[in-house]
């Protein structure tokens, strides 16, 4: 009997021993790094947007909290949650995540608008999973500059970003990854459609 | 380094290679390999966590329970790998974003269970930790091997930096999962027929 019961309840024992041991190494492990890696998280969002409304940072952490703290405020209409930038007191433009079906899965990006929504001041890739060196290339700096400065005011079939050749193109597409670049097209002229309807929400919000 | 640290490490990387003599940890070796910066992250957590299971599995080997050993392996690994994931999430996120699931997926890498039940339950902590460690860098070799080919064929680069200049055309194929079956073939054809011809010649093959 003796022999039997400790065949059962030693294991028991020791399991839970090594995992209390386990758990409370990770636990504090955890409770060291967690505001550290808050902060990497946050920093990266961060520089996206400041990337995205064409404010220029230092690349690193330092820089770009002090200067997203000086430029971007975050606020909220009823429908959308937008950053806006400020400049000497003056609203020099306004950012949004828009999310959309990529190739692969989605895509999260910003757009941001200049402070009349008459251009676009730029984008910039928060996460996605297209095909690395292919539709992946999105992130890259040649595609993600192509969307400063294009109008967006005056589209009335809703086509704000066309590729080259096309007429009136004013996008260079990824050759090899046709997919993704519509998508991206795809996503882009939807969304922007959207907020420029809620802009008069947007801009009197602001000016609150 | 002693006759028997020696002979553990010709085993770990070449003569027993996990990757190409037997055949583990495929599945990582595949996905991470198409940038070399990816390829030395995985291969250094790989040996992290190798090594120090291997120790802790050997250090209280004698006190665990035989029935329950596997359990109390994929606990200490999981643990390790945990912490691997954490650290790299908190001081390196650009790769931590980059290897994605794949460290996560560490604890399912069969080197390590592998070696813990094959090595690390009859071997004493030492010549463990000395086994995970020649292991781990058995895998990390071969990575980098195959990363080596695929980053310079596929982008042109190597550890991001530019080799081949702006006229390299990108072979595509090479770092997308294709690219990752036809370098490790290679690698295990040429290893294998390396090897053959070593345990022939010091008359160890047997048979015929």
């Amino acid at each position: 009997m003796a022999t039997h019961k400790k065949k059962v309840v030693y294991p028991i024992v020791f399991m839970v021993i090594v995992t209390s041991i386990f758990t409370l190494v990770l636990a504090v492990i955890n409770e060291l790094t967690y505001d550290t890696i808050q902060e990497q998280s946050r920093i990266k969002t961060q520089s996206k947007l400041l990337y995205a409304l064409d404010i220029e940072y230092e690349n690193n952490d330092e820089n770009i909290v002090n200067t997203y703290s000086e430029y971007i405020t975050e606020k909220s209409t009823e429908n959308y949650t937008y950053y806006m930038a400020e400049k000497d007191e003056e609203i020099i433009g306004y950012a949004f995540e828009v999310v959309g079906k990529g190739l692969w899965g989605q895509i999260r990006s910003y757009v941001a608008f200049d402070d009349s929504f008459n251009q676009l001041k730029g984008v910039d890739f928060i996460s996605h999973s297209e095909t690395p060196g292919l539709g992946g290339r999105i992130d890259e700096r040649w595609f993600v500059d192509q969307f400063q400065g294009i109008e967006v005011s005056e589209s009335e079939d809703g086509e704000y970003l066309v590729f080259k050749p096309s007429i009136g193109g004013n996008i260079d597409s990824i050759t090899g990854a046709t997919s993704t670049s519509k998508a991206v097209r795809t996503i882009f002229n939807e969304n922007i459609d959207q907020i420029l309807q809620a802009k008069e929400e947007v801009i009197n919000e602001s000016k609150n | 380094m002693n006759q028997r640290t020696k002979g553990i490490f010709l085993l770990g990387l070449w003569k027993d290679n996990p990757v190409f003599r037997q055949i583990l940890g495929i599945c990582s070796a595949l996905a991470v390999t198409n940038l070399m910066v990816n390829s030395f992250v995985m291969g250094l957590g790989l040996i992290f966590v190798t090594a120090f299971s291997e120790l802790t599995v050997s250090l209280i080997r004698q006190f665990t329970p035989k029935h329950i050993r596997m359990m109390v392996q994929t606990l200490i690994i999981s643990a390790y790998v945990i912490i691997v994931d954490i650290f790299l999430k908190a001081y390196f996120p650009s790769i931590s974003e980059a290897l994605g699931p794949y460290v996560g997926l560490i604890i399912t890498n069969c080197i390590i269970m592998g070696r813990c039940e094959s090595y690390a339950q009859n071997n004493p902590p030492f010549y463990s930790f000395m086994d995970g460690i020649a292991s781990g860098a058995g895998y990390a070799i071969v990575l980098l091997i195959i990363a080596f080919v695929r980053e310079l064929l596929g982008f042109g680069s190597l550890f991001g930096i530019s080799i081949l200049g702006e006229a390299w055309t990108s072979w595509t194929l090479m770092i997308m999962p294709p690219g990752a079956f036809f370098m490790l073939a290679i690698i295990i054809w040429i290893s294998k027929n390396m090897i053959d011809e070593e345990t022939e010649e010091s008359g160890g093959a047997k048979a015929q």
